[in-house]
């Protein structure tokens, strides 16, 4: 595993090293003086620690630094700060941190809190590929069919929060006799392209109302696509309506403690991801 | 010369099979799917083959309100997915109402288990297209409809 920690002082990243040695994997600590030095270094699945006794604006611009270099991928970032900036570290994990870790540090909680960011979302953990294949194949006949767009797989991965990526994301409720959800999201440049297309028209230059319903009829034939694949099986489901969000940092509202299976796709030369988080039948 | 007269030949044919395109005057459709985008979608492919008024609602409940001050209507597409009223539920309504249950419904849905095609079907649809599908297909079948429905 790889930990990257940004600190303007060195001895953070001495911290951490000598928290993890403690751990049953070995860790790998590069330290990076702020967020653009450490851009190079950061893998698409690090954990960063990112010193956080820094002017609140400061902070927020390193985090979006990160988390924005990083999209699509599972990059966790782990605040570290004194207790008089916790309020500036909770409003940075609803903007798509991990956690934080205050100061005085204490190996036990930092080693935890980074066992624990790093640790995939769900109960099982393992990757079934009878459940993600229907949905490979739903994305890339639904792009190909409906926009005449040719989808290129780029990594598949277990998420480690429930949090969306991307500027859009359509986001389909499953329930039956599986419950959970599929997202798809993609940058607003992206979803206006593919909108564009469907619709054999010029792209428009925003993510309007038009383009959102697009998104959100994109997601319901994916997971009506891909439904088909599991009548009869423990992953049967049924469509809710879709709903579409803008922004990222969003919450998938069917938490089941299932694990959430990340697939990156490209498509135009820009990535998207649709992640699927679904709990069969007990 | 020769030639001249094949075309002419060919022009008397082409009016002759072209004289049913022209027969079904004034072809009107209602759309209906909670999506802007597939009803737009869908009208486009309708227009390419002659449709001279599409007519487009939101959901079941939509799509019933703008039946009564549709006039004639020659096929009706509808989603399944929709809020309020669903296209099955829709559907069933029209094959319950005199007034419109001879119209030609196609479901147009991403329902494509053979458990649900054939509740569609059983419950009175014509036709049944898969989401996602390619401009000729719904052509295709709407065109198909059409012809049955004669
Ligand atoms: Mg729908």
């Amino acid at each position: 595993m790889k930990a990257i920690v940004i600190s303007e002082k060195s001895v953070l990243a001495g911290q951490v090293r000598q928290a993890l040695s403690k751990c049953p994997a070995p860790w790998d600590v590069v330290p990076a003086p702020n967020a653009e030095k450490a851009l190079p270094a950061i893998d698409p699945h690090s954990l960063v620690f990112l010193d956080y006794d820094l002017d609140p604006l400061v902070g927020r611009a390193a985090l979006k630094t990160l988390l924005t270099a990083q999209d699509f991928r599972d990059v966790q970032v782990l605040l570290v700060g004194e207790r008089s900036m916790e309020t500036n570290m909770k409003d940075a994990v609803k903007a798509g941190a991990a956690g934080y870790v205050l100061r005085p540090l204490d190996d036990g909680a930092l080693r935890s809190r980074a066992e624990e960011a790093v640790k995939p979302v769900g109960s099982r953990q393992k990757l079934d590929v009878r459940l993600i294949n229907p949905f490979i194949n739903a994305t890339t006949e639904v792009f190909k069919t409906m926009a005449q767009m040719e989808v290129s797989r780029k990594d598949l991965f277990l998420k480690k929060n429930y949090h969306m990526f991307g500027d859009v994301s359509g986001v389909m409720g499953l329930t039956g006799v599986a419950t959970g959800s599929v997202v798809i999201s993609m940058p607003g440049q992206l979803a206006c392209v593919l909108v564009g297309r469907m619709l054999g028209e010029t792209p428009q230059a925003d993510v309007t109302d038009s383009v959102r319903d697009g998104i959100g009829e994109m997601v319901n034939m994916i997971a009506g696509h891909a439904k088909a694949a599991f009548a009869g099986s423990e992953y049967h489901f049924t469509l809710s309506l879709p709903v579409v969000v803008t922004g990222g940092g969003h919450e998938i509202a069917h938490k089941t403690g299932a694990p959430c299976i990340v697939v990156v796709f490209e498509a135009d030369g820009k990535e998207f991801a649709v992640q699927v988080s679904l709990s069969p039948e007990k | 010369m020769g030639s001249d007269a094949l075309n002419v030949g060919n022009l008397d044919s082409l009016e002759k099979s072209l004289g049913a395109v022209f027969e079904r005057k004034d072809l009107r459709f209602l759309v209906v799917d909670d999506s802007g985008t597939m009803r737009r979608i869908i009208a486009k492919c309708l227009k390419d083959i002659g449709a001279d008024t599409v007519i487009e609602a939101a959901d079941g409940i939509d799509g019933l309100v703008k039946l009564k001050t549709a006039g004639k209507i020659d096929v009706i597409l509808t989603d399944w997915n929709m809020p309020n009223m669903n296209g099955l539920d829709f559907l069933k309504k029209l094959k319950a109402d005199a007034a419109y249950k001879d119209i030609p419904v196609i479901m147009v849905t991403t329902e494509a288990e053979k458990s649900s095609v054939l509740e569609a079907i059983k419950a009175g649809a014509k036709n049944y297209v898969a989401k996602p599908f390619t401009a000729d297909v719904l052509k295709s079948r709407v065109e198909q409809t059409l012809g049955i429905s004669k």
